[in-house]
């Protein structure tokens, strides 16, 4: 028995001397250390077919394998919490949407702060869909939401930009709206930014979520309900472009890097256009991180140092039509417009942004 | 004559019913899925295209070559077969006393043994690999095949009860009765009687394991793929059509021969030749 916990504290201890040793080490002892680990595991849950495509140059650069699982995002979170009683886990490097970042416990379950041991630490990205990593995690993946449609059957000067004129667009196209509630923020983006500008007078920016600040909301939910006959309820961000692509809809509130890589691989046509009205939508992001019982942690903060640098994320910006998260990057490129890019919003901090959603349910969709 | 007249019509309309009902829930979503997985990537099938604009094979070859679908489908299928073979062993003496003996807490142990159905998937694959851990099985084949034994043991258990009820014991003691040792007795009074359970138990288990993500996932991942973990991925956020409907295809083909194969072996030997009921 003595011999047992001997051990497990002997193994506590090169495990936490391994991590103490990476905020000692300069960076090219990091990178000389990260080269000898030679292999990282990335949870990523999407496009991660796509991406070995990218993470190739980095293999070729440093000679550090990479592998990119397969999974869900809530799969990839169960396996992370599931890890986090291991003294080694499985997971070196893992992606996760910003608003769901403060539902792990990052303090708890990442290694960190990481931006400060990163070369480019002060040109990133911590705070990102309301949420700040206190370093925890990089922003690695910007997404700007907006409004898609088919140029062929909407013409620009057709597009409804202002609130008034969305409503006229729903009264004169009825049921040829959609958007998704669940599974994916491009709808409840459109909950948030009509919420927005129908309560001028409300300070979204403290993210409080009580009753009387649920009560001034309202105004926003008597229009969704006024509404409620002209739009339809998808069952997500997929459904609504894929149901546009189709046919069925003129406008629906959608991402613009899924739109871009969906283009660049010929799985919608070029004719679907995105836009920012002028009453805003917000943007948003995933970002990176490392659980404290990373194998690989070295490599794994080398690969998030390759992934957040300028050239990557240019290439990730012509590839997938992502905001780049390296302040050095020029964000004026995808399908929106410079002009446009001016509405872009922030996404309502927590927990208020959760609650719009749940009172839109509650308030729209039950009653 | 006359009934059989005024019947026919009626009869016609429920078979065109049947038709129309079989051509609505499972060919035309089959014919669909079909012709997804062949949409030609430079050429997106969207309005106003009523049918795909180019077909071809390239979704097959990118998926087969840009994810670990090969491995998937090796891994997939031993894991599977290798759990259904086990959870039927482990299931026959469980069986055997519940279908064949009367003892004290019978019927608390048959609901006992559905518990592993009541609790989600995700909530015993995280108990389950922290149970792992502290058991020191590291092996991620060995965590899963017990993983599934233990989740699919309840269905075999059921299905198997039910066959071992149905073995008449008249037939068992003729068999004794005239000299037959113990295994004879088995193979010459049992077996007959319990081999559509058996099957049965075998397909239902190697369908579910097949088709199991929570466990598979948590305990396999990264590097024990199976195949509804890259099913997934493309259900997922990124939802890409074409691509899913290439893995749901390459799911649902050798699943259907193996239904056909095991329906072919569940009819050959029918129950009531043997055990003398119908």
């Amino acid at each position: 028995m003595f011999r047992l916990v001997a051990a497990i504290l002997l193994l506590a201890g090169a495990f936490c001397s391994q991590a103490q040793d990476l905020t000692t080490m300069n960076w090219e002892q990091i990178v000389e250390q990260a080269k000898k680990e030679g292999k990282l595991t990335w949870y990523q849950w999407y496009y991660q077919d796509r991406l070995k495509e990218q993470v190739s140059l980095f293999e070729k650069q440093y000679g550090i394998n990479v592998t990119l699982s397969e999974g869900t995002l809530q799969g990839n979170i169960n396996k992370l919490m599931a890890d986090r009683g291991e003294e080694t886990g499985d997971i070196d490097v893992f992606s996760i949407g910003g608003g769901a970042f403060g539902t792990v416990s990052p303090q708890q379950t990442f290694f960190g702060p990481i931006n400060t041991l990163l070369p480019e630490g002060k040109t990133l990205n911590c705070n990102i869909e309301g949420t700040d990593s206190k370093g925890y995690g990089v922003a690695f993946w910007g997404n700007q939401t907006g409004l898609a449609y088919d140029s062929r059957r909407l013409k620009e000067s057709e597009l409804p930009r202002t609130l008034p004129q969305i409503t006229a667009f729903l009264q004169s196209h009825p049921q040829e709206f959609g958007f998704n509630v669940e599974n994916g923020g491009s709808g409840p983006a459109f909950i948030e930014s009509v919420t927005r500008t129908l309560v001028p007078g409300f300070d979204f920016t403290k993210g409080d979520a009580d009753v009387k600040s649920l009560t001034a909301l309202q105004p926003a939910w008597n229009w969704f309900k006024q509404q409620r006959p002209n739009y339809i309820i998808t069952a997500s961000n997929a459904d609504s472009v894929t149901r546009l692509v189709s046919g069925e809809f003129l406008l629906v509130p959608a991402w613009e890097d899924y739109l871009v890589g969906l283009e660049n691989h010929g799985e919608v046509p070029k004719t679907i256009r995105l836009y920012i009205p002028d009453f805003g939508m917000p943007g948003g992001g995933n970002m990176v991180a490392i659980p404290k019982n990373a194998p690989h942690k070295a490599a794994a903060l080398l690969f998030i140092h390759w992934l957040t640098l300028p050239a990557t994320q240019r290439l990730f910006q012509q590839v997938y039509g992502i905001t780049p998260q390296n302040k050095e990057v020029n964000r004026d490129a995808g399908l929106i417009n410079s002009k446009e890019r001016v509405h872009s919003t922030r996404f309502m901090p927590k927990p208020l942004g959760d609650e719009v959603r749940t009172e839109f349910s509650n308030q729209v969709l039950l009653r | 004559m006359k009934a059989r007249q005024t019947l026919s019509p009626l009869r016609i309309v429920m078979m065109i019913m049947i038709i129309a009902l079989f051509m609505l829930w499972l060919v035309i979503p089959f014919m669909l899925t079909v012709l997804w997985s062949l949409v030609d990537k430079t050429h997106p099938w969207a309005w106003p295209d009523a049918l795909p604009p180019v077909l071809s094979l390239g979704r097959w070859v990118e998926v087969w070559t840009t994810t670990a679908l090969p491995q998937a489908l090796r891994n997939s299928y031993l894991l599977a077969a290798t759990v259904s073979v086990c959870t039927l062993m482990l299931s026959l003496p469980a069986a055997w006393a519940f279908g064949r003996m009367s003892f004290t807490g019978k019927h608390l142990l048959q609901n006992a043994i559905l518990l592993p159905l009541i609790v989600p998937g995700f909530v015993v694959a995280l108990f389950f690999s922290m149970l792992l851990n502290v058991a020191g099985i590291h092996s991620r084949f060995g965590g899963i095949l017990l993983g599934h034994i233990i989740i699919l043991m309840p269905y075999a258990v059921r299905i198997l009860t039910l066959s071992f009820s149905q073995i008449r014991q008249d037939t068992l003691d003729a068999a004794r009765d005239m000299g037959a040792s113990l295994i004879n007795r088995f193979l010459v009074a049992c077996l007959p009687t319990i081999r559509p359970g058996i099957f049965a138990a075998l397909i239902i288990v190697f369908t579910l394991s097949i088709e199991e993500f929570a466990i598979s996932f948590i305990v396999g991942s990264p590097d024990f793929i199976t195949v509804p973990t890259i099913l997934y991925s493309y259900l997922g956020y990124n939802f890409i059509r074409p691509n899913a409907a290439v893995i749901s295809l390459m799911l649902v083909v050798p699943n259907v021969i193996l239904m056909l194969i095991a329906e072919k072996l569940l009819t050959k030997n029918p129950v009531a030749a043997f055990a003398g009921k119908g």
